[in-house]
């Protein structure tokens, strides 16, 4: 059976990309979408995916705050960051608990970055 | 008589004293739209301590600036000048210089084939955005002959993830921040300046019939590193 992921961005574009990646090329079962922190509690609690994918900068609340909230919850749960921030935040994130970073910009043309994103997932489930 | 006339001076003068201690420190508000390659929350951190007693409120899309500024008529707004204008209602009292300059240059970015901004037929370009749907087509309509299609995103990033997926054909950038998508990106990057376009760094404007008093006196005593993260040297009076 295939995993599945909760993709959370705010940008719709982008999140098309993003589910377009993991239905296709990682064969993951894209359970639900949202575009900013609460989305992603709300859809995290509704759906319990095996995956959450969080963008960091988002609307309303971001992405750090809703991992907090979803790892408060949910201790076990599986966080890929995927964001542009750099630097102390991305430290923070693995720190509170978040099982992956992955950085943008995306480049799903690239079979390197492809490699690199299959083995950070690898990662979180080993 | 002269009893009744003491008690009243009395409760006049406890009167006022109470009017004047139990009166709530009033927070004057300012609200920031600023599209820049800094994080919205750590503009407003930065932002809120450096500017101690007002009540500041970073935005990171301008519908909810919008929406936020016409409903709560903050004291002052902290944005572009197109923005400022556009929304009505503030006066333009400081402006932010760089390069003694107030205004700054935007770039056309492409990747692979340039473009000519004299013929944007057929053209695509990204843009940040500042003024919500119609307002962005009214402004780049202003610039750029036959109006180009125009695909509006919230983050600076997201502009170099439309020329990753060839969403658009250009995007279009402040110069200064030709370097940031040099530095996060490895493409080969041409840069097609457009002269026409020439808009206000950053401005603080005040709500009409207001006085913002400590918001202008904070900006005129502004720290370098603030400056610095508003993209400025420093700022000027309007005229």
């Amino acid at each position: 059976m295939s995993k599945t992921v909760v993709i959370v961005d705010d940008s719709k574009f982008l999140i098309k990309k993003i589910v377009a990646f993991f239905e296709n090329e990682m064969k993951y079962q894209v359970v639900a979408q949202g575009y900013d922190g609460n989305d992603a509690v709300a859809l995290y609690r509704e759906h319990q995916p095996d995956l959450i994918s969080l963008d960091i900068t988002m609307p309303n609340k971001d992405g750090q705050q809703a991992m907090e909230e979803i790892i408060g919850e949910f201790p076990d749960a599986n966080i890929l960051i995927i964001s542009a921030v750099r630097g102390d935040t991305v430290l923070e994130c693995l720190d509170l608990g978040a099982k992956g970073y992955i950085e943008k910009p995306l480049r799903f043309n690239d079979p390197e970055f492809i490699q690199d994103f299959k083995e950070t997932l690898d990662e979180i489930f080993t | 008589m002269k009893g009744t006339a003491k008690c009243f001076i009395k409760g006049a003068i406890l009167i006022w004293i109470a009017i004047f201690f139990v009166q709530p420190v009033y927070a004057e508000r300012l609200y920031v739209f600023y599209p820049s390659i800094v994080r919205t929350k750590i503009m407003q951190k930065k932002l809120s301590r450096a500017l101690p007693g007002i009540e500041v409120r970073v935005f990171g899309r301008y519908r909810d600036f919008r929406a936020k500024t016409k409903a709560d008529s903050p004291d002052a707004i902290l944005s572009k000048e197109p923005v400022i204008k556009h929304l009505g209602g503030y006066l333009i009292k400081q402006k932010g210089i760089r390069d003694y300059d107030t205004f700054e240059s935007y770039v056309l970015l492409s990747v692979g084939k340039s473009v000519n901004p004299s013929n944007m037929a057929g053209t695509s370009i990204g843009v940040f955005d500042i003024l919500g749907r119609r307002g962005m087509k009214k402004f780049l309509g202003n610039y750029f002959r036959p109006r180009p299609r125009i695909k509006r995103v919230s983050k600076m990033e997201d502009l170099l993830q439309l020329l990753i997926f060839n969403m658009v054909d250009a995007v279009l950038i402040p110069e200064i921040y030709v370097a940031y998508f040099e530095d996060i990106s490895n493409l080969y990057f041409i840069k097609t300046p457009v002269p026409d376009i020439r808009v206000g760094i950053i401005a603080l404007a005040v709500k009409k019939r207001r006085y913002a008093t400590h918001i202008l006196r904070s900006f005129s005593s502004m720290n370098d590193n603030l400056k610095t993260l508003l993209d400025i040297e420093n700022w000027e009076e309007a005229q």
